[in-house]
C-alpha cells in the first residue's frame, strides 16, 4: 500500500520527518525484537497463537451476525395531527418484536432532515403512512411514499376513515387498512395482527 | 464419546498458545462491538462492520507488553529466589529490559505511523486508511501477543 501523492505534498516538513523517524525506530526495534525470539518457537507456538487470533476475529464475527438477527423494521410515517395514534402504533409494534423507526429518532439537531429520511427508509423493510384529509398534500409525507416506492419497499397505508379518496396517487392501488378512533386500540392490534402473517414482513 | 483430561488441559501450553489469543481477539471485538451505539444504524454491516470495531492492534501491543513486563519480573525473582548464578541472571536481566525498551519502542513508532497514514491522513481526504489503521496495527499486535505468551513460561 502506497502513499498517494496528495498526502505527501500536504504534509508539512516537521510532519515528513516524523513520519520517517518513526518508520526507522519501528523497523530497528521490530527486528531487534524478532531477533531475540528463539526460533523454534517462531515456527509453530506463534503461528498457532495468530491462527487462533484470526479464527477469534472470525467467531467474534458469526456471534455479531446473530446478535443482529433481523427484526422486520418498519418506518412510520404520519402528519402531526395523527401523531397520538402513532405513538400508540408504533408502541404497540414494538412490543410485538417490530423494529421501529420514527423521523424525530432518526433526525438530530443540524441534520439534514430528507437526507436522513432517505437513508432510513432505505435501510426499513415497510413503510406504513398513517394518513387523513391534510396528509394527501403534505410533502414529507409524499416525499417518503416516493422514496419508500424507489426502493420497492412494502407500503402499508392506514387511514383514519374508510375512504380511498384519502390515499395519495401514488399509492391509490394499493390495499390499505382503517383504524377508526372510535375503537383505537382494538383496530391497532386488528392490524398488527393482520400484518404479522404477511409473509414479506414477518 | 470425548474423553479429555480437562485438569491438564488447563495447565497445558497448546491451550496458553491457543486460548490467550483467540480469546483475547473475539472479546475485544465482541466488547466494542456490543458498547457502541449503533441504534441508528440497520443491517448488519452498518451496524457492527465499523473500523473502531477491529482497530485493536495498538490495545495488543500495550498488552502484551504489560504481560511482559511483568512476566519478566516474575521470572527474575524466582531466579534471585533459587540462587541462579550471578552472570546467567545479569545476562537474563539485561535481555529483559533490553526487551522492554525495544517493545516500548515499537508502540511509540506504531501509534506514530498509526495517528498520521491512519486516523489524521482522513482529514487530508486522501487514499483509504484501513492498511495504516487496522490492519498493521493488529498484525503488529496479535504477532506481540503471541510471542510475548510463547516466549513467558
Amino acid at each position: 500500500m502506497s502513499l498517494h501523492r496528495t498526502t505527501i505534498q500536504e504534509m508539512k516538513l516537521t510532519e515528513l520527518v516524523q513520519i520517517v523517524l518513526s518508520v526507522a525506530v519501528f523497523l530497528i526495534a521490530s527486528l531487534s525484537l524478532l531477533s531475540q525470539v528463539e526460533y523454534e518457537i517462531i515456527n509453530q507456538k506463534i503461528f498457532v497463537s495468530m491462527v487462533a487470533a484470526t479464527l477469534g476475529i472470525a467467531a467474534a464475527l458469526l456471534v455479531s451476525q446473530v446478535m443482529s438477527r433481523k427484526k422486520t423494521s418498519i418506518f412510520l410515517s404520519y402528519p402531526n395531527e395523527m401523531e397520538d395514534i402513532a405513538t400508540k402504533l408504533g408502541t404497540e409494534l414494538k412490543e410485538n418484536n417490530f423494529e421501529v423507526v420514527v423521523g424525530d429518532t432518526i433526525i438530530n439537531p443540524g441534520d439534514n432532515i430528507k437526507k436522513e429520511v432517505k437513508k432510513a427508509i432505505e435501510d426499513i423493510d415497510t413503510l406504513i403512512v398513517l394518513l387523513n384529509e391534510k396528509s394527501k398534500k403534505s410533502d414529507y409525507i409524499n416525499t417518503e411514499i416516493k422514496t419508500a416506492i424507489k426502493n420497492k419497499k412494502r407500503i402499508i397505508p392506514l387511514l383514519t376513515e374508510n375512504n380511498k379518496k384519502l390515499l395519495p396517487k401514488s399509492i391509490n392501488s394499493l390495499r390499505f387498512e382503517v383504524i377508526s378512533e372510535e375503537t383505537e386500540e382494538e383496530s391497532i392490534k386488528n392490524f398488527i395482527a393482520k400484518i404479522k402473517t404477511v409473509d414479506s414482513i414477518e | 464419546m470425548i474423553d479429555v483430561d480437562w485438569f491438564e488441559l488447563v495447565a497445558s501450553d497448546e491451550l496458553k498458545s491457543f486460548g490467550v489469543p483467540f480469546l483475547t481477539t473475539f472479546l475485544m471485538i465482541i466488547v466494542k462491538m456490543v458498547s457502541r451505539d449503533n441504534s441508528r444504524e440497520r443491517g448488519f454491516i452498518k451496524k457492527y462492520m465499523k473500523r473502531g470495531n477491529f482497530n485493536f492492534g495498538l490495545q495488543l501491543t500495550v498488552t502484551s507488553f504489560s504481560i511482559y513486563l511483568i512476566g519478566s519480573l516474575v521470572r527474575i525473582r524466582s531466579l534471585v529466589l533459587s540462587g541462579a548464578a550471578p552472570k546467567s541472571m545479569f545476562n537474563d536481566i539485561t535481555n529483559t529490559f533490553t526487551t522492554i525498551g525495544l517493545l516500548i519502542l515499537v508502540i511509540i513508532s506504531l501509534s506514530f505511523i498509526v495517528r498520521f497514514l491512519g486516523w489524521e491522513s482522513k482529514n487530508r481526504e486522501s487514499q483509504p486508511t484501513l492498511f495504516y489503521e487496522v490492519i498493521l496495527p493488529n498484525l503488529i499486535g496479535i504477532y506481540s501477543l503471541s510471542a510475548v505468551i510463547n516466549t513467558l513460561n
